[in-house]
């Protein structure tokens, strides 16, 4: 497959990383191809918001991301693409209730990726924490694993939630399948499987998209694979 | 032989439809599943009708006693439709119940009217699960027996709080289209809980308040300006519990955000939905049905009253959500199109 022809797949127009102009911000979203599933139409009722977990506790609604969108005023949705949609946790609650079949967590989604794909400062920022999930993710194809659950990282953690914490390789024995009893990955992982994923990054251009996101990331990525690499092809 | 017609259904749009049939000359015959006459006036027992406070009690009395007196109608509870034919414009039809025999007859009216959409179907209302939590029908029944109360403990509410649009303009129910009265239902309902009420919070959630045409003032703003109701917009999106009181959650759009709110009474306006017994019989007598699943006006704007099937007429709910005082309408109207429609075949 030509390089050309992966970057369209993904959506990822090469012309348009760092291209920030508010209108084609605006039309990269309304022309993606989930758009019209997402967005039908909007009656101002509220059922999103009212049912958003982060809407009870945030600076943060469904609904007026859904309104800014449909207003197609360009700059404001740039200006909610900086910090506003980030605060939605993706449960996609909005979606079940909304009486027009909309889905504001779809909508915030595909927002999301614009501003990824573009290289918006955001990004940067906002998605720093998310770092050691990627690398779990890049790695071994794995999102979170049991040794990343510890306190440190969930400030919002209730007084019970903490036990699940300790002593996890034990933990971790007691459960009947071999392949969950680890800690450093959800279950194990062959080399192979790496190997794999690893082809799959390249030829889809991931690896490409990591380095331009996040340059020392993607350097300690790199090194992973080529000596993962080293030592699957000497085995064989 | 004498021309017959039948009547399926009897509310009133049924039964205003039998008694104009009769005036016109036809001998009609009235079938009735249920037991009783009235439809949901009787079923309910609507004490105070929408919109202009008459007695529903009243109604029933002047719909039905004309029915009875009149030696050309025969009236058929307890009875349903089995089987129909057609040969030659003339309609044969197979009762069972009660009145298990077979009528000839050269017309039909269909008034089967609606039935309320069930709010158990939409688990965010937590109906079914909180005794707090009831119909409008449900409302109106208790304003029949007695005193309003709180079902969970029979206390007096110091808060109500109804819901609007249960199961009406909602893509996820599988019910797109507005049921039309439930708002000025529920207004007429809170002027009337006030009565009763003199100190209680009551709140109204809401996306559209649909008060058409003359009920703006005289329940919308009547609820507000004398019965002190409040209008919250932001439809609700769960009820849950805390402290034996149902909890509304949900965003007021306009003003105050996001909100938790215990109510200690909870009444959903149900919406309308198609009868079971209108999708029997729009299939037994073969006509269509409009895409939400009520019986399809051939001539929406021409006459009410017209199917696709030549020889069955609509009236009332049938054909789509409709008050009262529109069902009795078109129970006349659909009266005067049978008579355009047999007066060209037979000899009156």
């Amino acid at each position: 497959m030509s390089e050309e022809a992966v970057m369209t797949h993904l959506r990822l127009d090469p012309d348009n990383v760092g291209e920030q102009d508010a209108e084609s911000l605006l039309e990269a979203i309304k022309g993606d191809v989930r758009y019209e599933e997402v967005i039908h139409g909007c009656l101002n009722c509220g059922v999103c918001s009212g049912s958003c977990p982060s809407h009870r506790f945030f600076d943060y609604s469904p609904r007026i991301v859904v309104q800014t969108v449909l207003s197609g005023d360009a700059q404001a949705v740039k200006d909610m693409m900086d910090e506003y949609i980030w605060a939605c946790a993706q449960c996609y609650t909005c979606a079940m209730r909304c009486p027009f079949h909309n889905s504001p967590g779809g909508l915030v989604m595909i927002m999301r990726e614009v501003a990824v794909w573009r290289g918006m400062e955001a990004v940067h920022r906002l998605l720093k924490p998310y770092g050691r999930v990627l690398l779990k993710v890049l790695s071994i194809g794995n999102q979170l694993t049991p040794d990343m659950i510890q306190p440190d990282f969930f400030p919002d953690w209730g007084p019970k939630i903490p036990w699940s914490s300790t002593d996890l390789a034990i933990k971790r024995k007691a459960i009947p399948v071999y392949t969950l009893q680890v800690t450093t990955s959800a279950w194990r992982v062959s080399p192979q499987t790496s190997y794999e994923l690893y082809t799959i990054y390249e030829e889809t251009g991931v690896f490409r998209l990591i380095e331009q996101i996040d340059p020392n990331l993607y350097e300690v990525v790199s090194d992973m694979v080529e000596d993962l690499r080293d030592t699957i092809e000497s085995s064989r | 032989m004498s021309t017959s017609v039948m009547v399926i259904g009897a509310g009133p749009a049924g039964l205003q439809a039998a008694s104009t049939l009769s005036h016109l000359g036809f001998d009609v015959t009235v079938v009735e599943q249920q037991q009783y006459l009235g439809g949901a006036v009787a079923r309910h027992q609507y004490q105070v009708l929408m919109p202009d406070f008459s007695s529903g009690p009243e109604l029933l009395r002047h719909l039905i006693e004309r029915v009875n007196e009149d030696p050309h109608i025969k009236i058929y509870t307890g009875t349903s439709v089995e089987d129909v034919s057609e040969s030659r414009d003339i309609f044969s039809i197979t009762l069972s119940g009660a009145h298990a025999e077979t009528i000839q007859s050269h017309a039909v009216v269909l008034a089967t009217g609606f039935d309320h959409f069930n709010p158990a179907r939409d688990g965010k209302y937590g109906y079914g699960i909180f005794p707090d939590v009831i119909t409008g029908a449900e409302l109106e029944e208790m304003f029949a027996k007695g005193p309003i109360r709180r079902p969970s403990n029979g206390e007096v509410p110091q808060s109500v709080a109804f819901i609007y649009c249960v199961g009406s303009r909602d893509r996820q129910v599988g019910n797109t289209y507005c049921s039309r009265v439930c708002c000025a239902v529920s207004a007429k309902q809170s002027i009337e809980l006030r009565e009763q009420l003199p100190k209680a919070r009551i709140s109204m959630f809401y996306m559209d308040v649909r008060t058409y045409g003359l009920w703006e003032d005289s329940l919308y703003w009547r609820s507000q300006e004398e019965a002190g109701v409040v209008y919250v917009k932001g439809r609700i999106a769960e009820v849950t519990e805390q402290h034996g009181r149902p909890v509304l959650k949900g965003e007021d759009t306009l003003v105050r955000g996001p909100f938790e709110w215990p109510f200690d009474l909870i009444v959903l306006a149900a919406g309308m939905e198609p009868s079971r017994g209108t999708h029997d019989m729009a299939k037994k007598f073969q006509v269509s049905l409009e895409s939400h699943g009520f019986i399809k006006q051939a001539h929406t704007i021409h006459n009410a009253s017209l199917t696709d099937h030549p020889g069955v007429f609509v009236a009332g709910a049938a054909s789509g959500p409709k008050a009262i005082e529109d069902s009795i309408a078109e129970g006349d109207v659909a009266s005067l199109a049978v008579f355009d429609y047999l007066k060209a075949k037979v000899t009156l």
